[in-house]
């Protein structure tokens, strides 16, 4: 299920600010609860996925350990999509909520 | 004796499976250096430096696994550079013939009767022939165009791929019949005549023409080693 919304995920992780891959896959567990703890391997190609499709910028800046370290952050393109991600989200799981809660119909209920 | 670096062998190995993409695999291997290091240097805090690598690069995860996800992208941009470039091409060598042309009908370049009998056979077929390259290339250019990079690197989207550069090829094996015949004919006309400032022009159109066979050559060859290459990416993990 992770692996379908790797793209929604990043993005998110990234809508706080400017972040190199190691702080999004910090960012993802922190704000997963750690309930989001994949390889973390597979969020560069993500990234790099997201920035061909124009959702991230980049750029080269070096860090305070001397190391050259690629700095990401969302386009315009990149809010529009995370705000429409968010928006599909947010039903879907208004709706799952519904199905999960109580159940209300009298109908549901057998008659005596 | 120094402690191994994992770390640097494990870019090694992830950068060799990133070779269909070597200007990726650099930055990539930069990249993930970074994390890495940062990885470790934080883990070094509690256990020592080559634990707290190989435990950096386990929660990293398998190198081919890595370079798999990355391949359908790259392999398929490189695909649409290699079906530019043929386009290009073409259109630079069409400009070049018919440039040559009005060149022999503005300076009534004349011919003997049987070299002239050749050349309009030759020009017959250079035109076939170009005309199997135009539609090689504009049908590869739809194909091409109109794929979409795959979420998942299997032997399906590799099939996919070498399909792209197939009709890249294809339609380069043609042009490059193409300026061959061009380059025979251009040496029919110029037999037996006097260096003149008239041929400066054919010729300088001919070594344009070799020339942009040559990028196309280069280019085609490229993607088609690239995209072999990514064959390996199809084995199990390491």
């Amino acid at each position: 299920m992770l692996k379908g919304h790797l793209d929604m995920i990043v993005l998110a992780a990234l809508s706080g600010g400017r972040a190199h891959g190691y702080a999004v896959i910090q960012e993802i567990h922190r704000r997963s609860g750690g309930a989001f703890d994949l390889p973390e391997g597979t969020i560069y190609p993500a990234l790099h996925r997201l920035e061909k499709s124009g959702f991230l910028t980049s750029h080269w800046m070096t860090a305070d350990s001397g190391r050259k370290r690629r700095v990401y952050s969302l386009t315009r393109r990149g809010q529009h999509a995370l705000a429409d991600h968010r928006a599909i989200w947010q039903r879907f799981a208004r709706a799952i909520g519904g199905l999960f809660g109580e159940p209300r119909h009298a109908a549901a209920r057998p008659h005596r | 004796m120094p402690p191994p670096d994992l770390i640097a062998d494990y870019l090694d190995a992830l950068t060799y499976e990133l070779r269909f993409d070597p200007a990726l695999a650099h930055r990539v291997r930069q990249e993930v250096e970074d994390h890495l290091r940062q990885s470790a240097d934080e883990a070094n805090n509690c256990t020592a430096p080559p634990e707290a690598q190989l435990r950096a690069i386990a929660r990293f995860g398998d190198q081919r696994a890595i370079a798999r996800q990355y391949a359908p992208t790259a392999l398929l941009a490189q695909s649409r550079r290699a079906g530019i470039v043929v386009l290009l091409v073409l259109a630079g060598i069409y400009a070049m013939m018919k440039g040559r042309l009005a060149w022999y009908g503005f300076t009534q370049w004349s011919l003997s009767p049987d070299v002239a009998a050749i050349v309009a056979t030759g020009f017959s077929v250079v035109r076939w022939v170009f005309i199997i390259a135009v539609s090689l290339a504009v049908v590869g250019a739809a194909y091409v165009g109109s794929r979409q990079p795959m979420q998942k690197f299997d032997s399906g989207c590799h099939r996919q791929l070498l399909c792209c550069v197939a009709f890249c090829a294809s339609a380069a094996v043609a042009l490059l019949i193409a300026i061959g015949l061009d380059g025979i004919m251009l040496g029919l006309r110029m037999a037996g005549r006097e260096p003149s400032t008239i041929v400066v022009v054919p010729i300088f159109s001919m070594v344009v023409e070799a020339s942009l066979g040559i990028l196309l050559v280069r280019t085609v060859a490229e993607a088609i080693q690239r995209t072999v290459a990514a064959r390996a990416l199809l084995l199990p993990d390491n």
